[in-house]
This record gives C-alpha cells, sequence and structure tokens, in this order.
C-alpha cells in the first residue's frame, strides 16, 4: 500500500496531461448513548457539546464554508441573504470543526460525524478513518471530565440500534463524468451486493424482521430501491446524489452509502479497495466488456436482503437474464472482472495486493461455505466472522440462550471506540485480530493532512493562518487577509493544493495578504512561478 | 500515480508475508489458542457494560445521516 490509486482505466498514462485524478475519502456516523443505553431526545444536544470538546489541538476557529464556490471572486460574506439554509455564524460554530488533518467534526441529526480528508491511497483512508475515532475519544474524555455529574457516554462506530434505526458509513470516490450513470447502475450494484459477505460487520438481531438471528450486514436490511436519492427513508442501493465539490464537467462524486462501519482494517480495505478498482475497471472497459463480464441481479434489494441473512453463502440469487448464482460465485465473478482489467492495463504494487487479498478471502470463504467450522484465518480479518466467532465463543463457554443481553452487547460494544472498552479494540490490543496500520501513523493523521490531495491545502492553511482563515470546505478556503472583504480560494481540483504544489508557497508566506498576491500574481517575488491551487492544469 | 507500472505478464507470487498464514491444525497451537479465547472471554466479562440487558433495551437512535 505504498503506491497511488490507478488513475483512469489504471492506465500507464497516469500523471499525464488530462489525467483523471483518483480519490476517495469515508465518512463514520457514530451512535451515542449514556452508560445506560439510553439517549432519547437529547442526542442532537450531546453530538454538540462532544464537538465542542475538541481539543484545540486538532483544530482552530475556522467555521464551515456552505457556500458554492466562485473562483477568486470578492465573497462578500458568507451569510447573504436569501440562504436561509446556511446556519448562521454560532450555529455554524457549533455544529463544525475544521480539522488540521483535512477533515470535518460535525453534528449531522443527531450523531457526531466525521468526514476523513480526501486521500489517494488506501493507507491513507485507513488511517484517517481512524484518526476520527481517536478525535472522537478525545472529545469523550474531556466532555466527561467536565460534567457536572459524573455522567458517562458511549461512542460507537456501527450502523443500528437492533430497533430499526439506522445511521450510515459513507464512501465516496470520484469518478469520471465521462462514465454513464447507468453503467454504474448496472456494473456496481452486485459488487455493492456481495461485497458484504467480506465487510459485512455483523449483528445479532434483525433490525426489520427480514431475517432471523445473525445477519452479516448492519445495513443491508435498510435498504429498499435499486437506486435513489435519500440516504435515510426510501435507501437506494446506488445513490444519485451529484454534488462532486470538484469540476463539474469532468468529476462525479459516487456516494456510496450501503457499506457499514468497519472495525476490521482488512475489511474496509476490501471494502474501499475492491469498489475502487471496479470503479477504475468500468471506466476503462466498453460497455460490450462490462456486460460479458459482470452479472445483473433481477432484484437487487431482495438479493441484499438475502446476503446478509445466509450465513451459507449459497442461497441462489436470481439474475436478470434468467439464470441463478450464489453470493460467492457472484462476488468471484466480479473479482475476476476486475483482476482480468488490471493484469492487462497493468497495477502497482497497491493494486496487485488488493487483488491478492480479495482473491485470498473469496477462496477462504469458499470453504467457510463448506465448513462452517473452518474459517481459515478470517475469524483474524473479516468483522462479521470475527465477532459471530466471539459471540459463539462465548455463548458456549457461559452456557447462555440467543436471547440473552450478553450477547446484544458484545454485538454493540464490538464497536466502542474507547480504548479498554471497546471489544474490536481490546482485541486488536491482544493480536487476535490482522492489524495493517502502526499506531504512530494513525497519530500522524490527526495533526497532519494527507501530502497528495488539496486536504494538504485546506489543513496546513487552517494551521498555519488560524486568525485568518475564515472558514473552508471541500472545494475552498476562505480568508480574511485584513481587506474590504473576505476572499475564496478555490480548490476545484482535488488533486491540486498538494504539498508538492503548494507546500513550499504557504511555507514563506507569513500573511494570506502575501500568500494571495503571489497566487494573484502567478509569480512569486523571485520570478518563479507560483504553485498555488490554480484549477484546470494538471501537475 | 506515476508509479504505476506496466504489467503484461501473468501476476507473480504473492507477497507471502503481507499475507495472514492459515492456522496450522497441530493439537498443541489448537490447545493454546483455546486457551487464550477463554482468557478473552474473561476480560470480555471483565468489561462488559454491567447492565447489557437494560442497556441494549434503551439503546434507541433517531436520526442521521
Amino acid at each position: 500500500m505504498t503506491d497511488s490509486f490507478p488513475t483512469s482505466g489504471g492506465t500507464s498514462s497516469a500523471g499525464g496531461a488530462g489525467a483523471l485524478c483518483r480519490i476517495a475519502g469515508t465518512e463514520v456516523e457514530y451512535g451515542i448513548s449514556f452508560s445506560t443505553g439510553e439517549i432519547g431526545e437529547l442526542s442532537a444536544q450531546i453530538s454538540h457539546e462532544l464537538v465542542g470538546n475538541l481539543p484545540a489541538d486538532y483544530a482552530g476557529e475556522a467555521l464551515w464554508d456552505y457556500e458554492p464556490e466562485d473562483p477568486f471572486r470578492d465573497a462578500r460574506g458568507f451569510y447573504a441573504e436569501g440562504r436561509n439554509e446556511r446556519p448562521e455564524r454560532g450555529e455554524n460554530r457549533r455544529t463544525n470543526r475544521a480539522l488540521y488533518n483535512g477533515g470535518r467534526l460535525y453534528v449531522d441529526g443527531g450523531h457526531p460525524e466525521y468526514s476523513g480528508p480526501e486521500c489517494r491511497s488506501l493507507r491513507d483512508i485507513l488511517r484517517f478513518e481512524k484518526a476520527g475515532d481517536r478525535l472522537l475519544e478525545s472529545c469523550l474524555a474531556r466532555w466527561e471530565q467536565a460534567d457536572p455529574r459524573g455522567r458517562s457516554i458511549r461512542v460507537f462506530r456501527n450502523n443500528a440500534d437492533g430497533f430499526g434505526n439506522s445511521w450510515g458509513y459513507h464512501e465516496n470516490y470520484l469518478v469520471a463524468r465521462s462514465l454513464p450513470f447507468e453503467r454504474i447502475v448496472s456494473g456496481l450494484t452486485a459488487h455493492l451486493v456481495s461485497r458484504a459477505i467480506f465487510c459485512g460487520a455483523g449483528k445479532v438481531v434483525s433490525d426489520r424482521k427480514k431475517g432471523r438471528g445473525f445477519q452479516i450486514s448492519q445495513r443491508a436490511e435498510f435498504f429498499e430501491v435499486p437506486v435513489g436519492l435519500s440516504t435515510t427513508a426510501r435507501r437506494g442501493i446506488v445513490n444519485t446524489r451529484d454534488e462532486p465539490h470538484a469540476k463539474n464537467d469532468r468529476y462525479r462524486r459516487l456516494h456510496v452509502i450501503t457499506g457499514d462501519s468497519n472495525c476490521s482494517e482488512l475489511s474496509t480495505l476490501l471494502k474501499v479497495g475492491t469498489t475502487l478498482l471496479l470503479l477504475s475497471a468500468l471506466e476503462g472497459a466498453t460497455l460490450q466488456e462490462q456486460s460479458a463480464g459482470i452479472p445483473v441481479l433481477a432484484d437487487p434489494v431482495a438479493a441484499f436482503h438475502a446476503v446478509s441473512g445466509d450465513l451459507t453463502l449459497r442461497t441462489p440469487l436470481a439474475l436478470a437474464d434468467g439464470r441463478t448464482m450464489s453470493v460467492l460465485d457472484l462476488a468471484e465473478t466480479i473479482a475476476r472482472f476486475v483482476g482480468g482489467f488490471f493484469l492487462r492495463e497493468g497495477m502497482g504494487p497497491e493494486i496487485r495486493e488488493i487483488l491478492d487479498r480479495w482473491e485470498s478471502v473469496l477462496s477462504r470463504l469458499r470453504t467457510l461455505s463448506a465448513d462452517s467450522s473452518d474459517p481459515r484465518g478470517l475469524d483474524r480479518e473479516v468483522d462479521w466472522i470475527i465477532k459471530k466467532g466471539l459471540l459463539d465463543r462465548y455463548a458456549a463457554s457461559r452456557e447462555i440462550s440467543p436471547g440473552d443481553g450478553r450477547l446484544r452487547m458484545i454485538d454493540l460494544q464490538y464497536h466502542d471506540i474507547k480504548g479498554g472498552r471497546g471489544l474490536f479494540r481490546l482485541l486488536e490490543e491482544r493480536g487476535e485480530v490482522v492489524r495493517l496500520l502502526e499506531e504512530a501513523e494513525i497519530g500522524e493523521a490527526l495533526h497532519h493532512p494527507p501530502a497528495d490531495t488539496r486536504a494538504f491545502f485546506r489543513g496546513t492553511m487552517l494551521r498555519r493562518y488560524p486568525k485568518e482563515v475564515a472558514a473552508v470546505s471541500w472545494s475552498s478556503v476562505v480568508v480574511d487577509d485584513g481587506g474590504a472583504s473576505l476572499k475564496r480560494i478555490p480548490l476545484e481540483d482535488p488533486c491540486r493544493g498538494t504539498q508538492k504544489i503548494a507546500g513550499a508557497l504557504i511555507e514563506r508566506h507569513r500573511t494570506t495578504a502575501g500568500l494571495l498576491s503571489e497566487l494573484v500574481r502567478g509569480t512569486d517575488s523571485h520570478g518563479r512561478p507560483a504553485g498555488g491551487p490554480k484549477n484546470g492544469k494538471d501537475e | 500515480m506515476s508509479q504505476t507500472s506496466k504489467h503484461t505478464e501473468k501476476r507473480g507470487p504473492k507477497p507471502e508475508e503481507s499475507l495472514p498464514e492459515v492456522p496450522k491444525e497441530a493439537s498443541g497451537q489448537a490447545r493454546k489458542a483455546k486457551e487464550e479465547a477463554d482468557d478473552i472471554l474473561d476480560k470480555i466479562d471483565e468489561v462488559l457494560e454491567k447492565n447489557a440487558a437494560g442497556f441494549v433495551k434503551s439503546f434507541v437512535q433517531k436520526g442521521g445521516e
């Protein structure tokens, strides 16, 4: 996991003029409760208080910029009339923390939410996602220390409460606008359904009685239509939100909402890695190649529910062409399509590692499907199998019945983010699950943005000019340089604003006035071309 | 992304150290693993919410996404 994601189609022309920027990022919504399990109407208030307790090491005073970008035009303040959906300053501040690591910690509905910064490698995806847990953990510690009533809070990175309520884990992939949306729907749906077998987080009870007992996926039951816009009701397996936070004519930001909040790094790696590679392959393949290689499900919603409830992985799923296929066959077919594509197109070590792990996990799932007592190490790698193993051992050893509250508690507490209490964290500390990250690189991700995306510019500006950066968004940095109005610097190209391009520029200016004047001038005082995050040009 | 290399030949052997080993079936190892497993169950009893039954009944989340 040392090199970057593939560019368009993974071809060797990567990085040349016109190459697309391959970016991904993930968002985690957290469930919260008091130590009694209750939270009720207080969830929004407590979420705000948690966010408000973020230590100053990780974010300054900047607001979130809700305005659409407008390249290099002066902004007359960003709370203009007629924009009622924009929160006023106080509410904005209460709701948001613009993080020095390039990400965002905020309150969404009644939940704390963390959006990791834009990343260009899977290692960054993994470590920045985990950094979000650590940030929440420090908020939690400070909140508890300050609470006059001595209460204690639980924070879970999971997706369902067992009573039919779900909250999300969202992946974002920048894909070429040139790939028609219909091809994404026909090429991706079967993968979003079948990948649950290696990246489901598992849960002991069904939320909607679609299946009895253990579910492989926390989220599957909550999907009702094949394609849809909403993330809270009538959820669609392929989400249609089209807000690229980048050049609209070039990019689409595919918003994937079907995934579970994994604890296992291996499951996260496979969840994001395989999806990213499939999207690259769809971009690079012809429609004919796609149609020949990727099966289309007759009823994706029914299939998603069936996959989640079938621990044997053998239930036949109906295909649009009249055949049926087990989820394992389906997953293997998709992996073969993607593997074949990259064999032809070429690949670096990161892609090779994803393909190898993908193949390895599928082959061991095949063994598990034939003999459920033979997990072949998957009980150290795949969340639902790790969790199921733990629950089965506990139930057998303690001789407790299936309805015992302790089993559901183990399920929940597996996702508790606090070290020393969270059960997954316990397994990690004891070396009982496979780890990919070093603690030091997670620690680094709390403080510093990824070096190779525009997140570098956002996070570094926030830290370097804490008094002058008024607000940021995914595609803008708004500065108050002491002039008559605020100025918005656009960040429309997610692959610019990198350390390589903008690091020295930020370093050599003590004020944003100097930085802006160099950006506008196009050269620095020595006549060298300025390295600002201008748009429309490649590195 | 310029590091992306062109491979037309078949993929080479897998990097063995990066893929987890399949557990051996040696009985000694299995017994050791079993003891460790029991140890983790004791640890779970230690940290698991004491009011588990009440907690899971009360844990209801609203809003989100």
